[in-house]
């Protein structure tokens, strides 16, 4: 099961963040891709930051998802971070490169004060 | 009033009754009028019985109405389905036995073609199934080749849904190429890719002696003819026959088993580098190193559906164990040997439990 909750930088309006409860998988893709590719569509803000604190479990069909979204933001010239990935997300994110193309925070306030400082 | 309501015979018992009240009294009134008219006895016994006639006429108008045009309707839609036609929906109001009828055809209609829905795409996951396993087969080596200083035995296994792995054995001038794949999503979108892949390799270890070479130039051709969402992990080894060397070059693959006869030890290495597919130019993220191998070293490749496979516990099998069984097997076995034993260990792991996800085991010993 996934649930996705939203928090709106209303101050600057500099960035979304995006948080992960639960798992994505091919069984939960539909209910990420729905709800973030709207927010891609009508977002205003520069930066989306997908918080994992709370995501227990991703696989390559999920990964494959976070660059999908990238490259879509990439394209309307906005950028995507990840921040506080559980460990056995890392791991799989470090096995296929995904910290390469993206970048990966340990923490939201790490994401957040990036951001500011750019 | 429910009665009435809800019931045919409701409906036509109050019509009927109405009728009653309406045409006795005009009868009463109407009626001696008439037949004081009445030019002879035939029309007279003729105005006495027209009544019986009104009444009888009344009665056929409120069956008709009541009873057979709805019914008709109902017919001529049942009749259309029967003979495979198109046939509508019945849009009614009613709540009497021919709404009842008509609420239950729309039901019956609408749970079949959602079971005949059903059926047809088991149908067209079935062929496609078919297809891919085809596909995702012929990509795999008939058989295992002979190589100059290595000996090796592989196989791969595949789910009840083509789950995206390959692997294959290209043998071009002094280079052994053996890669193993794993391509994200399932069935034939994923078969697809692997062919484009393993074609693409083909190709280009004609042109190019490194796995480095090989690799970025695949992931080029690749990133522009697939969706963003798409992409396969892979390691690419290269046994250089004139050199006896052995290289590797990772494109965020599972990791590499190395096992070292000298003290029976199985490093497990992180191979490294992006999934082809997943950005346009990989040159600066990929590279190519070296892997010493003495005389009975082995080299264990594998795709995450055997790390992953979990028992009816729920536990997964997972690397350590993998690496456990190559540490107990390698010293003893030929690469054909140390697939068998790994396999039945991993079969008595998982039991019963359906296998999810495609299996691919390659082992390889320096001669």
């Amino acid at each position: 099961m996934l649930t996705l909750k939203f928090v709106t930088d209303v101050r600057d309006m500099e960035y979304e963040i995006v948080k992960f409860h639960g798992e994505l998988d091919q069984s939960t893709l539909k209910t990420a891709e729905t709800q973030i590719d709207q927010l891609v569509e009508t977002t205003k803000s520069q930066y989306l930051i997908f918080d994992l604190s709370d995501m227990k479990f991703t696989n390559s069909e999920g990964v494959g998802f976070i660059i999908s979204t990238h490259v879509k933001l990439v394209k309307r010239k906005r950028q995507l971070y990840i921040a506080a990935p559980k460990s056995n997300v890392q791991e799989v994110f470090d096995l296929i490169g995904l910290p390469k193309i993206i970048s990966v925070f340990s923490s939201i306030n790490e994401a957040i004060s990036f951001i500011k400082k750019k | 009033m429910d009665f009435f309501k809800q019931s045919i015979i409701g409906k036509i018992t109050a019509l009927l009754f109405m009728a009653l009240v309406l045409l006795v009294p005009a009868d009463f009134f109407a009626l001696p009028r008439l037949i004081k008219y009445a030019p002879n006895k035939m029309v007279e016994s003729l105005i006495k019985l027209s009544p019986l006639f009104v009444f009888f006429l009344f009665i056929i108008l409120v069956l008709w109405v009541v009873f057979h045009h709805p019914m008709r309707k109902i017919f001529n839609e049942m009749k259309a389905f029967i003979a495979g036609r198109t046939y509508k929906k019945i849009f009614t109001k009613r709540v009497d036995e021919m709404g009842v009828l008509a609420h239950f055809f729309n039901d019956i209609t609408r749970s079949l073609e959602k079971v005949s829905g059903t059926i047809a795409e088991g149908k067209r996951m079935s062929q496609e199934y078919s297809v891919g396993n085809e596909i995702q087969r012929k990509i795999l080596p008939a058989s295992m080749p002979q190589i100059a200083g290595l000996s090796i035995y592989g196989n791969m296994r595949p789910a009840t849904e083509i789950g995206g792995d390959s692997f294959d054995i290209i043998q071009t001038g002094n280079n052994n190429l053996i890669y193993v794949g794993d391509v994200t999503g399932h069935g034939l979108p994923a078969a697809l890719i692997m062919v484009m892949v393993n074609t693409i390799m083909h190709t280009y270890s004609e042109v190019y002696q490194s796995g480095y070479d090989i690799l970025v130039n695949t992931n080029r051709i690749l990133k522009q003819r697939i969706e963003p969402r798409r992409f396969m992990t892979c390691v690419l080894l290269r046994w250089n026959v004139q050199e006896q060397k052995m290289y590797y070059t990772g494109a965020g693959h599972e990791h590499v088993l190395i096992y070292r006869k000298r003290d029976g030890v199985c490093e497990v290495r992180q191979t490294g580098g992006v999934a082809l597919g997943m950005v346009p130019d990989i040159s600066k993220i990929i590279k190519e190193d070296q892997i010493p191998m003495e005389k009975g070293d082995f080299i264990v490749l594998y795709s995450d559906g055997i790390i992953e496979a979990k028992n009816l516990q729920g536990e997964m099998f997972g690397v350590n164990r993998l690496k456990e069984a190559v540490e107990k097997y390698a010293g003893v076995s030929a690469p054909d040997e140390l697939f068998s034993r790994i396999s039945k260990d991993f079969a008595f792991f998982v039991g019963e439990q359906v296998q999810e996800d495609d299996i691919t085991l390659i082992a390889m010993r320096r001669e």
